[in-house]
């Protein structure tokens, strides 16, 4: 699934991790072409998080730089990196009051165009209702779909259905699979990929603090978890 | 509509003196000395500490994600007094100038304090805890300084300490409204940030939205504001928390487009309404210390919020 007008991710030996704590991964090279559903696997405490924080440009590398089409992302401004890259955090926002329809249309956004994608969703009837008022996965695919308005080549996603149930997951993943077809690329840090349907997985990724390594996505995915061992 | 009201019924005083003469250029002297320097300054005062010091709970709540915060429950009000303290009671001169510049400074130094730690605070129960201790810090050196001052400068800061509106000079009255106007308007300027960042910080990030701008504006506009309002006013307890919950309670709209000048309103209304507290009520000249009707008002006001949404610290 390889699309040649779509900008490729790439780490530029980046050393990941926080300032003051040891790195969790040290000058990695790596690159993840756009287009397809790209899951990154790994542990709890590998450092998936911190390296999707890195590649969405929310946290700086320790050394080395995050590249998105060949370009440094570290050079482009914050609203510059929000047009090339958007970002669903693992927990959905539980206090915000807006309602779904201005969260739609946050910094600039259009009316129609927000209902339209709100309809893709086939949740119309959201429009009007506080955010507060949905639940969890609810929640969580409104950010995805403020994710898709923000137009960006890529989208990455923390571990965003850690909080869900079953169902909810189903349905967020039908709604990413569905952004995937349309030519995003995503990259999702995730321990749910069980449920996504293998012919959108573009490439799988196991972080460790060995670095990253590539695993056949063709492969079944029962060999992927044993690869953590 | 609130603001008219409230306008109108300040205009009317415990002396007697017609506003209408005054404004057809009829009054005598006495009339006229209490219009512009008693009565307008007065009114003036009250609606832009209320804005401003409402504005700056909508900032700082939003901010912080807590809707417990404001300029004095966290303590920023007290390192605006710490530096009138330090001002008048060490006998400083300077005059205004020098007690307002060292408000400002000295709300500054609490916020930029405060944000420096808060990445270490999960949950809102922190944050005020962080407040409240700061509050007893600030007060024990301001204890300190008040039993080593000159009888004079005590007596200033006492009198200072109880709050009110009503000692303004109509110039300073007037040059607080143009801040707290300059302040809503960079403030309503912000609106798009505050609203992407009720979706938490890191969302807010993603978006484009540049949390250094943010913060440092938060930090400018809060600090000017708070700094000056105690200045003038004393420390003026609970209009920043309560205000922005006023408005919540009638009205489910959440944008900050439209919570940004509704708090202004009706913080400037609240203001107008607890100073008719102090002028209604008291058998002194002065009245009631505004400070006292404030927190009449706010302490039970912060239990609401608390019932309402449940205590989860989370």
């Amino acid at each position: 699934m390889n699309h040649p007008n779509y900008p490729s991710l790439a780490l530029n030996k980046a050393t990941i991790g926080y300032r003051g704590a040891s790195p969790l991964l040290r000058e990695i090279s790596f690159a993840w072409e756009a287009g397809g559903i790209h899951l990154l696997l790994g542990r709890n405490g590998a450092g998936k998080s911190t390296l999707i924080r890195t590649l969405a440009g929310l946290m700086d590398p320790m050394a080395g730089d995050v590249l998105i089409a060949e370009e440094s992302i570290l050079s482009l401004s914050s609203k510059e990196r929000a047009k090339r890259m958007a970002y669903v955090h693992s927990t959905p926002p539980r206090t915000s009051e807006l309602k779904v329809g201005e969260v739609l249309q946050l910094l600039g956004g259009e009316v129609a165009e927000a209902r339209s994608v709100l309809e893709d969703f086939g949740e119309e009837s959201w429009w009007d209702r506080p955010l507060s008022t949905l639940s969890d996965g609810e929640a969580q695919r409104v950010m995805f779909a403020r994710c898709i308005l923000q137009r960006t080549d890529w989208i990455l996603l923390d571990e965003p259905t850690a909080f869900l149930d079953a169902l909810a997951r189903k349905r967020f993943w039908n709604q990413v699979e569905h952004a995937a077809q349309l030519g995003r690329g995503i990259l999702v840090a995730t321990h749910d990929f069980m449920e996504i349907t293998d012919r959108m997985i573009a490439s799988v990724t196991m972080v460790s603090s060995q670095g990253l390594k590539k695993l056949d996505p063709s492969q079944d995915p029962a060999s992927w978890t044993a690869e953590m061992e | 509509m609130v603001l008219g009201l409230a306008i109108s019924h300040v205009l009317w005083g415990t002396t007697e003196a017609s506003f209408a003469s005054w404004i057809c250029g009829e009054a005598d002297e006495v009339t006229t000395a209490i219009m512009t320097q008693i009565r307008i300054p007065r009114v003036l005062t009250a609606m832009g500490a209320g804005a401003g010091l409402g504005v700056c709970g909508l900032l700082l709540q939003t901010w912080f994600g807590n809707p417990l915060a404001g300029p004095s429950v966290l303590g920023i009000s007290s390192g605006a007094g710490m530096g009138v303290a330090l001002v008048v009671l060490a006998g400083f001169a300077g005059g205004w100038v020098a007690t307002a510049s060292a408000a400002v400074l000295g709300s500054m130094l609490v916020l930029f304090g405060i944000l420096l730690v808060a990445k270490r605070f999960r949950g809102m129960t922190t944050l005020l805890i962080f407040g409240l201790m700061l509050n007893y810090v600030l007060g024990a050196l301001m204890t300190i300084l008040q039993a080593e001052a000159k009888q004079d400068a005590l007596q200033q800061f006492v009198f200072w300490g109880m709050g009110t509106f009503g000692q303004n000079t109509l110039f300073l009255a007037a040059s607080l409204i143009v801040l707290v106007v300059l302040v809503v308007a960079k403030a309503w300027h912000l609106r798009g940030a505050l609203d992407a960042w009720t979706l938490g910080g890191i969302t807010a990030r993603s978006m484009g939205v540049s949390d250094k701008a943010v913060r440092w504006n938060l930090l400018l506009l809060t600090g000017l504001t708070t700094g000056a309002v105690t200045a003038i006013c004393g420390p003026v307890a609970f209009l920043g928390l309560a205000t922005p919950h006023v408005v919540r309670s009638f009205t489910g709209r959440r944008t900050h487009g439209f919570l940004i000048p509704m708090t202004a309103l009706c913080g400037a209304a609240l203001a107008l309404l607890a100073d008719w507290g102090v002028k209604g009520f008291g058998g002194g000249i002065d009245g009631w210390p505004l400070n006292a009707v404030l927190s009449l008002l706010g302490g039970p006001m912060v239990i609401w919020v608390l019932i309402k949404r449940g205590w989860t610290p989370e």
